[in-house]
């Protein structure tokens, strides 16, 4: 690089003069800021998409695995209950038949438990990576 | 390339968008510089500059620390003039190719590095040119980049790299011949 040749020297004198506005930073930075915040939703609702996938996929191979199963442990416990108590027998009988109604099919008990699932996933993964922020700046 | 450019590259990464300031303070002014030598224009020049750092956050996860980061920037900085310039479709002059192909290296050479009165149109001659040949000469003349390096930033080989630098030398030495009213 020859400092000294009129090539560098004419290239030197384009825009020698020219500044960049004082504010330049902070109109660059704030569109950064917007950048990082559409960023941040998307990967929210990624995440919120990716858990629910996934309590679906979860609830829903429990439930076609092990559904029977937990109908008859209700309904056990459920009956074992009346039974011990007199006065409760009519109320009791009447709570066996609105289990065994609500829990009938796999499709309800799926209803029932996917959307706080969901909710309890979202939750944790919020919570997880607060913790996780938190520990990072400690 | 500075350690503390490195330890704060890292820092935006893991998530502290705020140093990213440090960065552009550091290097905002010297981008500029060189995009306006390229572009010519100010107001385009800022909003280049702009997209420039705006670019770089974006993609700073893919910068792996092999070049300096001013030289990543002037890569963006080369790649965002293009395509600004290209969306508004500058004009350039255009040269007889024949004139070119007939001008002998060492004549245009020599009259660079002379002291020729007629250089003095040598400003005006580099507005003529287009982005990429002003790009060209910038990087290598100015900023004192290899020519190795420019090529890889231009995206072109090094021999095409050194016969465009060529090409680009004896259109200067048509321009300023014919601005200043006297062809040899």
């Amino acid at each position: 690089m020859n400092k000294q040749s009129p090539l560098y020297k004419a290239l030197e004198e384009r825009g020698r003069s020219q500044r960049l506005p004082l504010d330049f930073s902070f109109e660059v930075m704030s569109e950064i800021r917007a950048v990082e915040r559409r960023r941040k939703r998307r990967d929210m609702w990624w995440g919120i998409a990716g858990y629910a996938v996934a309590a679906f996929v979860a609830i829903f191979t429990l439930v076609y695995f092990f559904g029977d199963m937990f109908n008859e442990t209700l309904h056990t416990s459920a009956a074992t209950f009346a039974a011990s108590k007199v006065s409760t027998v009519q109320t009791t009988t009447e709570m066996i038949k609105s289990f065994e109604t609500s829990w009938s099919s796999s499709a309800d008990m799926l209803t029932s438990l996917l959307p706080v699932s969901a909710i309890l996933l979202v939750l944790d993964h919020y919570l997880r990576k607060k913790i996780a922020v938190r520990y990072k700046r400690q | 390339m500075e350690n503390n450019d490195r330890h704060i590259i890292r820092r935006v990464i893991d998530g502290s968008t705020e140093s990213y300031k440090i960065l552009m303070d550091r290097y905002s002014q010297q981008v500029f510089s060189l995009v306006v030598k390229i572009v010519s224009r100010e107001d385009d020049a800022e909003e280049i500059t702009q997209d420039v750092f705006v670019n770089a956050y974006r993609n700073l996860e893919k910068f792996d620390f092999r070049s300096t980061f001013s030289t990543w920037l002037y890569r963006i900085a080369y790649n965002e003039a293009v395509s600004h310039t290209r969306r508004k479709k500058v004009e350039t002059t255009p040269i007889d190719e024949a004139t070119l192909n007939n001008l002998p290296d060492a004549r245009v050479d020599s009259f660079l590095e002379s002291d020729n009165p007629r250089l003095a149109a040598l400003s005006e001659a580099i507005e003529a040119l287009s982005v990429d040949e002003r790009a060209l000469i910038s990087f290598h003349y100015f900023e004192g980049i290899p020519l190795k390096e420019v090529a890889d930033m231009m995206r072109i080989g090094e021999s095409a790299a050194k016969v465009r630098l060529m090409r680009t030398r004896k259109k200067l030495y048509v321009l300023i011949n014919k601005l200043s009213g006297k062809y040899e």
